[in-house]
């Protein structure tokens, strides 16, 4: 093998793993996601109590049919923000990942690419793909969810509305599954992109057993 | 480990706030009414009911011919205006063992309904069943009601809100 493919290879590999890096820190920041979106459904049941118990003991006539979707309507603004604060905060975790700190090493040539070699835990790196997998897979389908409930609460404001003025009435069934629905119709371009991706983790595994395999048994020319 | 703990606890926390959500209870009724009715109010003894009224009185002439008459007898005549408002509260008297089911003449209230209104365009059967029962021996004990009645046209607007402590 030549210097300068090691070198290609080894950017190849670490750009890979810098990848696998991010994906992993998915999995503890979606633990952060669904406590931001558990936070936001507790923080929606508090105002609902709050205003429940204001109409019960002060007659403030909040949940009134005149007054119908502006409950529903509060609750969708919680959980809406809620998702943007979960979703930006994933964001921002994803963002703060380091990457490409061994691109100095790297330019050292040979003995760079070969401290990094010697610096890579394998293990470590193939336990972190299979959680970068499972994370990756699971923070899709948690987002769904926190949009499928965000949906549903703009559908009953929605419904409401309609029902106040054009009478068109939804029965609970359909206020679940129609959002859900929708939901699932606007997300197939993410569902395909994470299970295409979930797949190329998968082959980088395998690659990555090659690689190290290679490597180890590699004989290096200057 | 310390984000599972809190994703714990606040899962707690929204159980718990359901439970009490689902303790509350409101009920609306709209109705128009014409020579005698009597509006039953009524709720299970562990609930707290405050009951909003609204009547829009038929006004002739810039006069109304709509009576409010309480059970003891006492009247006010509803004046010329487009609403007529007073609110109705019947304290909770504490949680009671066993279940309350009665399902009588202008009174329906069970664990599952604990407050009720109905409007009654015939109170004869209602006015004559609430002077005979005996209200401090159960069922009836678990119970709290009262009535009113509207002589005249108006259109009578009800808000209902409960809660179960």
């Amino acid at each position: 093998m030549t210097e300068e493919n090691l070198s290609s290879k080894m950017t190849e590999f670490m750009t890979a793993l810098d990848q696998v890096k991010a994906y992993r820190e998915l999995v503890s920041a979606m633990a952060d996601f669904v406590i931001i979106i558990v936070a936001s459904v507790a923080a929606l049941l508090t105002a609902n109590i709050v205003v429940n118990l204001l109409d019960v003991f002060y007659g403030y006539g909040f949940v009134t049919p005149g007054n119908s979707g502006s409950l529903p309507f509060f609750n969708f603004l919680i959980l809406f923000f809620g998702v943007i604060i979960g979703v930006l905060w994933v964001r921002q975790k994803l963002s703060s990942v380091r990457i490409g700190e061994w691109k100095n090493i790297l330019n050292e040539g040979t003995p760079g690419a070969i401290k990094l070699l010697q610096e890579t835990n394998w293990e470590k790196i193939f336990s972190d793909i299979r959680s970068a997998k499972l994370g990756f897979a699971l923070y899709g389908a948690v987002k769904i969810l926190a949009y499928w409930l965000v949906a549903t609460f703009l559908f009953i404001v929605l419904s409401s509305f309609m029902g106040n003025t054009i009478h068109l009435s939804f029965d609970p069934i359909s206020l679940t599954v129609i959002p859900l629905i929708l939901v699932l119709i606007l997300s197939v371009k993410d569902l395909r992109y994470r299970y295409e991706q979930v797949g190329r983790l998968d082959s980088l595994l395998w690659e990555l057993r090659w690689f190290d395999n290679e490597f180890r048994r590699a004989d290096f020319q200057a | 480990m310390k984000k599972l703990w809190l994703l714990l606890a606040l899962i707690i926390i929204v159980a718990s706030q359901i439970a009490v959500l689902s303790s509350f209870h409101s009920l609306s009724s709209n109705t128009w009414v014409d020579g005698s009715t009597t509006v039953v109010i009524s709720k299970a003894a562990f609930a707290h009911l405050r009951v909003e009224i609204d009547i829009m009185p038929e006004i002739h002439n810039g006069q109304s011919n709509t009576t409010l008459i309480f059970p003891n007898g006492t009247y006010t005549k509803i004046p010329a205006v487009t609403h007529y408002k007073f609110s109705v509260i019947l304290p909770s008297t504490g949680p009671l063992p066993g279940s309350v089911a009665i399902q009588t003449e202008g009174i329906n209230i069970s664990d599952n309904h604990p407050i009720d209104v109905e409007t009654l365009s015939n109170s004869t059967i209602f006015q004559n069943q609430y002077s005979s029962i005996d209200w401090k021996a159960p069922p009836y004990s678990t119970i709290s009601v009262y009535w009113f009645t509207v002589q005249g046209n108006a259109m009578v607007n009800i808000q209902g809100y409960g809660a179960r402590f």
